[in-house]
């Protein structure tokens, strides 16, 4: 809707769709970041804070390894390490607050961000020192289809993210581990009652998470610096994509991100550069979220949450 | 019940003690204690980061919302502060103020559209808020000065106080103002609103069918918060004479929230050891290294620690949250063998009344062992087995 709207807007041209293309790029990796914080509110009922850090520690340690190994090696053992990762931290620092009130959950999730951030910080000193983190294709070559000129990366990127969210998918619809981590989602008692062990899906919804924030981080980390304060800009826009989609909503986030993608893209391109534009898209996010939250608490496709007394 | 009795019972005790330090310290500073420098300006630092503490835990501690936005008011507080002394010619004294009620108003405009929804929202809202902010700051650079910000003179110093120096006088007006802002804190969260706020805390849903609007009252939180945040930032403004939107970025409310968590959620005390520990833990840092040069963890030294101490800072987070839920304050105030003596001695040379007995009867019964940051206050023990009995997944509203 908010994409026919802009249509409207602005003249449509080359410029236009090249901006389109790299939006639903970017926007895809929103949204795969959206979906990792979806898998934890669902099961944990918890907004991991810490998500991009996450993500951005699990980058630098790709980058690192880049030094000894190929790229797609680095990659699939980056997912692995991450999955790791993901479920260590639910093992050995959610668990032991899971009954405690949301407040104090929130607030570990808190510690997490610092101490990733730190712990980033401390082990590569802020710096990828010069190198870039390389593009899912090499060299990255430019793409021209009939007057749009788009980089091959940001179609290899919506390309990637797509099919990891096909895989989550049929993950979830059709495998017996799936059901369960959707049954503990939906009702953790009853899912336990039926035989289900809630703590390692509780685990396991933690170790997918961490693992897609790493594939969006290895992914983005081209497009950006992956310091600290650009990992920020990305994550607010996957809580941006999270609010708009609803919140316990896979692919009401993924449609969110990819709106919001795009339409940031377009934000900073078409609007004056004086008081709009650059410096103002996070802002631009703000008032984005604060529009769902009056118009549309619930998101695009959310659930109306209604509380039994 | 056993805190807040206790706090009842020795008052004036602690008000004379607080009022000496507070006298005391500017004109001592710089003092060096066990290596570690407190200076002229970190004591008045101490006051600015008590107020922002403050100003935090009310509506972390005892609103239950969670609030990563405090270092946008505090930068507020401040920009708005410089404004009207720099181009309105504003005393400073009629500025701060009009800081603090800037920072309310941001406050309230974020927190109506995410307050009456889930502590979730707010969280989220306060998080993009904090990081909007500075880029926000830095393009509006012809009246926020970009990324260089603003700076403006000392405050005059008053006739009477002629005999101190300029640091020395900042330091008292910090003092002087966290104390203020501290008593009326402690009227806040003991009057009807303070109740409401804890009400909620503990139980939205309760506290909804006792009267109490969750949505006014976590506002009304909220915005009290970023006025203590930006009377804080307008102080510091004063203080350093300067701010900049790099100043206070995402990681420093981050970082006060942490301290606002050890020091003690839903304790006046813990936000003042809050606020003091925000000053002093670069301090000790720094100390640290300059004593041990040669100390590394791994490849990491520790004046990389010193530079980045958001690791150690998530680790200390983490051991206080399991180990100790209502912080380093509610330790002191209820288990530390240190000072139960004296207390012991100061309730039987005092109050030998029913109440102080029962404050120590109460002390020696395991009342801490409720949820994280609910013990010490009413109902603390039965709010644990209604929390149980709800069992998972039901944790709507926060």
């Amino acid at each position: 809707m908010a994409v026919t709207i802009i249509l409207q807007l602005f003249i449509i041209d080359d410029v236009f769709w090249q901006l389109v293309v790299a939006g639903l790029s970017t926007g895809s990796v929103y949204g795969l970041l959206a979906l990792g914080l979806v898998l934890i509110y669902r099961t944990t009922r918890l907004i991991n804070l810490a998500q991009a850090e996450m993500s951005m520690f699990t980058t630098y340690v790709a980058w690192s390894l880049l030094h000894h190994l190929a790229y797609w090696q680095v990659f699939f053992m980056v997912l692995g390490i991450a999955a790791l990762m993901g479920a260590f931290v639910e093992r050995v620092l959610i668990r032991p607050v899971e009954k405690a009130p949301p407040l104090i959950m929130l607030i570990v999730t808190l510690a997490l961000f610092s101490g990733f951030n730190g712990l980033t910080l401390l082990i590569w000193q802020g710096t990828t020192a010069g190198v870039p983190f390389p593009t899912l294709v090499p060299d990255n070559p430019v793409i021209e289809a009939g007057g749009v000129r788009i980089q091959a990366h940001n179609l290899a990127i919506l390309g990637v993210t797509f099919g990891i969210m096909a895989l989550l998918y049929l993950f979830f619809q059709f495998t017996q581990t799936g059901l369960a981590l959707r049954a503990v989602a939906q009702d953790p008692l009853a899912s336990r009652l039926a035989g289900i062990r809630v703590a390692n899906m509780l685990m396991l919804g933690w170790g997918l998470s961490a693992t897609v924030g790493a594939a969006g981080g290895m992914m983005i980390a081209p497009l950006i610096a992956a310091s600290s304060v650009f990992i920020m800009g990305v994550f607010v826009f996957a809580l941006t994509a999270m609010v708009l989609g609803g919140m316990d909503s896979p692919p009401g986030v993924v449609l969110a991100g990819l709106i919001i993608g795009v339409t940031q893209n377009l934000y900073l391109h078409y609007t004056p550069d004086a008081y709009l534009g650059s410096g103002t898209e996070l802002a631009f996010a703000l008032v984005l979220i604060l529009g769902v939250l009056m118009v549309r608490p619930h998101g695009l496709l959310g659930e109306r949450r209604v509380t039994r007394i | 019940m056993n805190t807040e009795t206790a706090r009842r019972a020795m008052p004036w005790a602690m008000r004379g003690a607080g009022a000496a330090v507070i006298l005391a310290l500017p004109v001592v500073a710089p003092i060096t204690l066990l290596g570690v420098r407190i200076g002229v300006t970190q004591v008045g630092l101490f006051g600015v980061w008590v107020i922002a503490a403050l100003g935090l835990n009310i509506v972390t501690g005892y609103a239950g919302q969670i609030s990563l936005a405090h270092g946008v008011f505090v930068t507020g507080g401040a920009f708005a502060a410089a404004i009207l002394i720099g181009d309105g010619n504003w005393p400073f004294w009629a500025a701060i103020p009009a800081g603090g009620l800037v920072a309310a108003a941001i406050g309230v405009l974020v927190g109506l559209p995410a307050l009456r929804l889930s502590g979730f929202h707010l969280a989220i809202v306060t998080l993009v808020l904090g990081a909007a902010i500075t880029p926000i700051l830095v393009k509006f650079d012809d009246v926020t000065g970009g990324n260089l910000g603003l700076m403006v003179d000392p405050p005059p110093r008053p006739r009477v106080l002629e005999g101190l120096s300029q640091d020395e006088w900042l330091a008292y007006l910090c003092l002087f103002t966290a104390a203020l802002m501290t008593v009326v804190a402690w009227n806040l969260v003991h009057s009807r609103w303070g109740r409401a706020w804890i009400a909620i805390r503990d139980s939205e849903l309760g506290a909804q069918a006792m009267g109490i609007s969750p949505a006014y009252s976590k506002l009304l939180a909220f915005s009290i918060s970023a006025f203590y945040g930006g009377i804080a930032g307008g102080l510091y403004l004063q203080l350093m004479g300067g701010i900049t939107p790099n100043t206070f970025g995402f990681m420093a409310s981050v970082t006060l929230l942490s301290m606002v968590a050890i020091g003690g959620l839903s304790s006046l005390a813990g936000s003042v050891l809050a606020g003091v520990m925000y000053v002093l833990a670069p301090e000790v840092l720094r100390a640290l290294s300059g004593k041990f040069p040669g100390l590394t963890i791994g490849e990491i030294t520790l004046s990389d620690l010193e530079r980045t101490p958001s690791a150690l800072y998530a680790v200390m987070l983490i051991i206080v949250v399991s180990t100790m839920p209502s912080g380093v304050a509610g330790v002191i105030e209820r288990r530390a063998d240190l000072t139960a003596p004296l207390r012991r001695w100061y309730q039987a040379f005092n109050a030998p009344s029913r109440r102080a007995a029962e404050a120590f009867f109460n002390d020696a019964a395991p009342g801490h062992t409720g949820p994280p940051g609910k013990s010490g206050e009413p109902g603390g023990t039965s709010e644990a087995a209604v929390e149980q009995s709800h069992g998972g997944g039901e944790r709507d509203e926060m």
